[in-house]
């Protein structure tokens, strides 16, 4: 039911509208959902509508799973 | 730095040393069963875990009475019918939309606004369906419609709610469930909390992204709950899916449309889980707009479609699967979807 | 604007004039002049004849990289050389549409021309007819084709082996993706060009060298999957793809991402799927410049299948294409 792609905020246009791109690809989308859209966000698009901002997820929390395995086997996160 | 790969492997440790007692887990949104087979998600799990596919494949869910609505707008040579390319092919007695020249595949639901614009002497029907996710984006079709005066454009909803199907399927004594995929996208615009009422049914719950890797998080999350006796729902897709989600677009939702009950495939009536136009757009309303009668349209004898959306069964145990039932020949939605249950056991399994 | 008339089509001077002044022009090699009712091909030494034809329909007629003319050479060519035939000549006939720009006409030719110099074949007979308006779309074109097989070579779809490598010669969904644009079906902004080109001279070279190769699939209509199944139930073999090892342009991924398309389902129309026996692949990568590329391995079964290992490290299935791919959002 939730076909969305994340891309880049290229230009902020009239009309609730931007410009978006990914990869080589190109497309005008609405933003009647996010209007405090800035150039270079990054959001995820569905059916030619932006649903939401991607903010970076705290790392920490999921690094802790990783902690406890990398301790054991001697590994370095970076 | 660890590859995607990496932490995957790590995962499937994890999952193999933790998974004890025998689990269902249900992905409840079409684009999570889609990812689930394409990732092979199944294939790198431990016997012990069963994933099973429930409701929420909008084109799977939408009843044979609607699907003839849309049929007997197609067949009115004035109309052009705008839909997403799902339903073009869901047969209603021996029809199906791919028939009609008048019918045009979208990718946006404002995309039929501007064929309205381009052909002032034609009647421009929208096929509204899909869940929270995408209704607000036709109600803001309808706004828009509305300021700007274009009066040759209506929809016919067939939208529908996530919750009230997922607290009946886990009333049902048929079914034991002990967790649930969330839909990351939809809980991106209604926020994690709408999912909290799953606790009053013991199920506890990861909203989840569509990557393998997400996927693979959110099964750990779940069996780490199960087998530590925790009723939670968590958020494991917070790079778009915060606590209260997008509380413009729910507002929008529900200033064009408002609940009603609604029929599913298969389940038959579910009160409160559909999405009607409100009375002050009834202009755009299909429905009244062009006097559709009511009607009761029976299922396909032997489609199993509604039992396997409940899963209460699967397609194998279907006696027309991949026997009269292909996706070349779809007896039910459940076929024709690229997201549906059958199409996805069809191609992967 | 001049354009085809029905006159053009009668088999008198509009005709005669149209074909020395449009194709002969531009397309004589020393047979096709001749404009005898067959073309005579002498002194050919082999043991083994391929031939083939197919016909061409392409709409638009014209499109981001190539041209109905291009795909006609093309794909007849590549059609052969699946075969290890070494392409020779190919007939050429031409179905018009009345009010058919010459002028558009002339560059599709012009194409021909290219096309068959870059594949090093003639063409060596013809055909022109004309319908009236409405009964034809632009222009339909049908080659068929003759290439001759050397006497050690033996390549085809039932002959892929166990531990057999599976090559494909570059990335896959372009041409498929550019059609799409082509026709307004796509209403992103995009560059995607299609890949159509002739792969017989890259192939020619390796059987020269008495490289070992055991199938040659081009993955047109239905994609990479559909060649490969044709494979896998022919030669009764397992076939693995590696995921992370199927080339596909960044812009091609993120078209399909965003309507829900599979890769694995798009035509090509310059792409090779090769398998070899292992001692071989490196010459294969060298022969197509660096893009080929292993993607996956054959294993002999009683139950053919074809399987996907995906990024994670997971196996599934590869599904048969049923139905058209339509683009989704729920």
């Amino acid at each position: 039911m939730c076909l969305a792609v994340p891309v880049k905020v290229i230009e902020i246009l009239n009309n609730n509208k931007a410009k978006v791109a990914v990869d080589g690809v190109t497309l005008e989308v609405s933003t009647s959902f996010t209007p405090d859209l800035q150039i270079n966000d990054y959001v995820i698009v569905h059916a030619g509508f932006v649903l939401e901002k991607i903010t970076p997820e705290d790392a920490s929390e999921k690094f802790k799973l990783w902690d406890e395995y990398l301790e054991k086997t001697g590994r370095k996160i970076c | 730095m660890l590859s995607e790969y990496d932490k995957i492997q790590i995962l499937r440790d994890k999952i193999q040393k933790l998974s004890r007692s025998k689990v269902s887990f249900m992905e409840v949104c079409g684009t999570h069963t889609m990812s689930v087979a394409k990732h092979a998600i199944k294939s790198m799990l431990p016997e012990t875990i069963n994933i099973v596919s429930g409701p929420g494949c909008p084109v799977c869910v939408t009843s044979q009475t609607d699907i003839e609505m849309s049929l007997i707008l197609a067949r009115s040579e004035n109309k052009i019918i705008c839909t997403f390319g799902d339903m073009i092919k869901v047969p209603s007695k021996k029809d199906s939309l791919a028939n009609y020249k008048n019918v045009k595949i979208i990718y946006s639901p404002l995309d039929a606004l501007k064929i309205a614009n381009e052909n002032p002497d034609r009647e421009i029907v929208l096929l509204g369906i899909g869940f929270e996710t995408t209704t607000p984006l036709i109600a803001v079709t309808i706004k828009t419609a509305m300021q700007e005066c274009i009066k040759n454009f209506s929809v016919l909803s067939m939208h529908k709610t996530v919750p009230t199907a997922l607290k009946l399927i886990l009333s049902s004594p048929d079914i034991s469930l002990n967790g649930l995929i969330l839909p990351g996208h939809v809980s991106a615009v209604t926020g994690r909390k709408y999912f909290d009422f799953i606790k009053d049914y013991h199920t506890c719950g990861v909203v989840a992204g569509f990557e393998a890797l997400d996927i693979m998080e959110c099964i750990y999350l779940l069996t780490k709950s199960v087998e530590e006796n925790k009723i939670e729902v968590i958020n494991n897709y917070t790079r778009i899916v915060s606590e209260e989600g997008n509380q413009l677009a729910m507002q929008l939702l529900y200033e064009v449309f408002e609940d009603c009950d609604c029929q599913w495939r298969g389940i038959g009536e579910i009160p409160n889980s559909g999405l009607k136009i409100r009375e002050k757009f009834q202009a755009y309303d299909a429905k009244i707009k062009f006097n559709i009668p009511v009607m009761n349209i029976p299922e396909p004898k032997n489609c199993r479609c509604g039992e396997i959306l409940m899963a209460k069964k699967t397609p194998p145990d279907c006696s027309l699967f991949k026997n009269t039932c292909t996706p070349l020949n779809p007896i039910g939605p459940c076929m024709v979807s690229s997201e549906g249950t059958c199409a996805a056991y069809y191609k992967y399994l | 604007m001049p354009t085809i008339t029905l006159n053009h089509g009668l088999g008198g001077k509009q005709m005669h004039e149209f074909i020395k002044n449009t194709v002969m022009s531009k397309l004589q090699n020393g047979i096709l002049e001749k404009m005898d009712d067959s073309a005579i091909l002498k002194n050919l030494k082999t043991n083994r004849l391929a031939m083939t034809t197919d016909s061409y329909v392409v709409s638009p007629l014209i499109f981001p990289g190539g041209d109905i003319g291009r795909l006609c050479v093309c794909g007849t060519v590549n059609d052969l050389t699946t075969s290890g035939a070494k392409p020779y000549a190919l007939t050429l006939a031409f179905i018009i549409e009345e009010g058919m720009d010459l002028a558009v006409l002339d560059t599709i030719i012009d194409s021909i021309n290219k096309t068959a110099k870059e594949a090093q074949i003639q063409i060596v007979t013809g055909d022109t007819k004309v319908v009236e308006k409405g009964k034809g779309d632009g222009l339909f074109i049908n080659t068929s084709g003759i290439g001759f097989i050397d006497d050690h070579v033996d390549i085809s779809t039932y002959n892929t082996q166990d531990h057999d490598d599976i090559l494909v010669t570059g990335p896959i969904g372009n041409h498929e993706i550019a059609m799409m644009k082509a026709r307004n079906l796509i209403e992103f902004d995009l560059t995607v060009e299609s890949d159509v080109r002739p792969l017989n001279i890259p192939i020619e070279n390796l059987l020269k060298q008495k490289v070992l190769l055991h199938s040659i699939k081009d993955p047109t209509r239905g994609g990479l999957a559909s060649a490969l199944y044709e494979i896998v139930e022919h030669s009764k073999v397992e076939i693995t793809l590696i995921e992370k090892d199927i080339p596909i342009d960044n812009v091609v991924q993120s078209v399909c991402s965003l309507v829900g398309f599979d890769p694995l389902y798009l035509a090509n129309e310059g792409k090779f799927i090769i398998t070899c026996p292992k001692k071989s692949s490196q010459d294969v990568i060298k022969a197509f410049n660096g893009t080929a590329q292993i993607i996956g391995r054959a294993k002999k079964s009683d139950q053919p299948k074809l399987l996907m290992e995906t990024r994670s490290g997971g196996i599934r299935k590869i599904g048969m294409l049923e139905t058209m791919q339509l683009p989704r959002i729920c």
